[in-house]
């Protein structure tokens, strides 16, 4: 499956800028952004700023998953430059843990990655935002289309946590020792719902 | 996400009611369920033409068990 559709992120000046969502990202294309990702990411770690996700092989990733139709790749471009990528599965992965939705499917959101010239922990100034927003949003909207009702859930890196409560109001299932020790987050259907009603107008 | 086409399906009263308790236990449409099947039936369907067998683990017990496919 791959759709592309255009979209808007913004700029460091809050202006709107366009871009295109593709579901489906290649593994050339995912080839093709850690080239492009890499040499920014080693200016920054040579200055002494490195990402909590900076070991992630984002190329490797590809290749495991490719021809297993359960799981996608979301890339946001802006020209021929990707600006984010998120890794989900929706089929034969974790089910919800949320008292209320215990045992229902959901999307699982395995990775996300900003391009590091948007990444908060590298730089003071973003030069795009909203791109983990964006992609996010995009793996709702597959749970929606799946029949899932937005069912969402994720491990969190430490340095993201505050995005995922605070900004998408996901809930806070706790610390998982069964998973790296990350805290686990979930979106039940009215979360997702409601993290599509206020993400819609202004990503 | 991807155009969708309709289609009238005829079920068995057995089949239907199989179709409905996992609806219901799954909090999924009768649509959505039948949509996981598909999707599901194309993966493993997919492992077997190649030869690969089909099996189930009780993690807690240790047991594994081969699905017999015809």
């Amino acid at each position: 499956m791959r759709i592309e559709s255009a979209v808007a992120l913004r700029d460091a000046n809050r202006q709107a800028v366009a871009a295109d969502l593709i579901v489906g990202v290649t593994v050339d294309e995912v080839d093709e952004t850690v080239a492009l990702w890499t040499p920014f990411k080693l200016a920054c770690e040579q200055a002494g700023h490195r990402s909590e996700h900076s070991h992630w092989d984002w190329s490797k990733k590809a290749r495991a998953i490719r021809g297993a139709t359960y799981y996608t790749v979301a890339g946001v471009r802006i020209g021929t430059e990707m600006q984010g990528l998120l890794l989900w599965g929706d089929l034969f992965s974790p089910t919800a843990r949320h008292p209320t939705q215990l045992g229902h499917d959901l999307v699982y959101v395995h990775f996300v990655s900003t391009a590091p010239w948007n990444d908060r922990e590298l730089v003071d100034a973003p030069k795009f935002v909203g791109a983990g927003t964006l992609l996010l949003r995009t793996a709702v909207e597959r749970s929606l289309d799946l029949g899932y009702k937005g069912r969402l859930g994720l491990h969190s890196l430490t340095k993201a946590e505050e995005f995922y409560r605070d900004k998408c109001k996901m809930i806070d299932m706790g610390i998982d020792q069964s998973h790296e020790n990350l805290r686990y987050y979930e979106f039940t259907p009215q979360l997702a719902q409601d993290f599509l009603n206020r993400t819609g107008v202004n990503p | 996400m991807a155009e969708k086409r309709t289609m009238t399906l005829n079920l068995t009263d057995e089949e239907m009611g199989l179709l409905d308790e996992l609806s219901s236990h799954y909090d999924m449409s009768k649509t959505a369920i039948l949509r996981k099947a598909l999707r599901m039936y194309q993966v493993i369907d997919a492992r077997l033409r190649k030869g690969e067998k089909l099996f189930t683990e009780d993690e807690l017990e240790k047991k594994k068990a081969e699905l017999v496919v015809l």
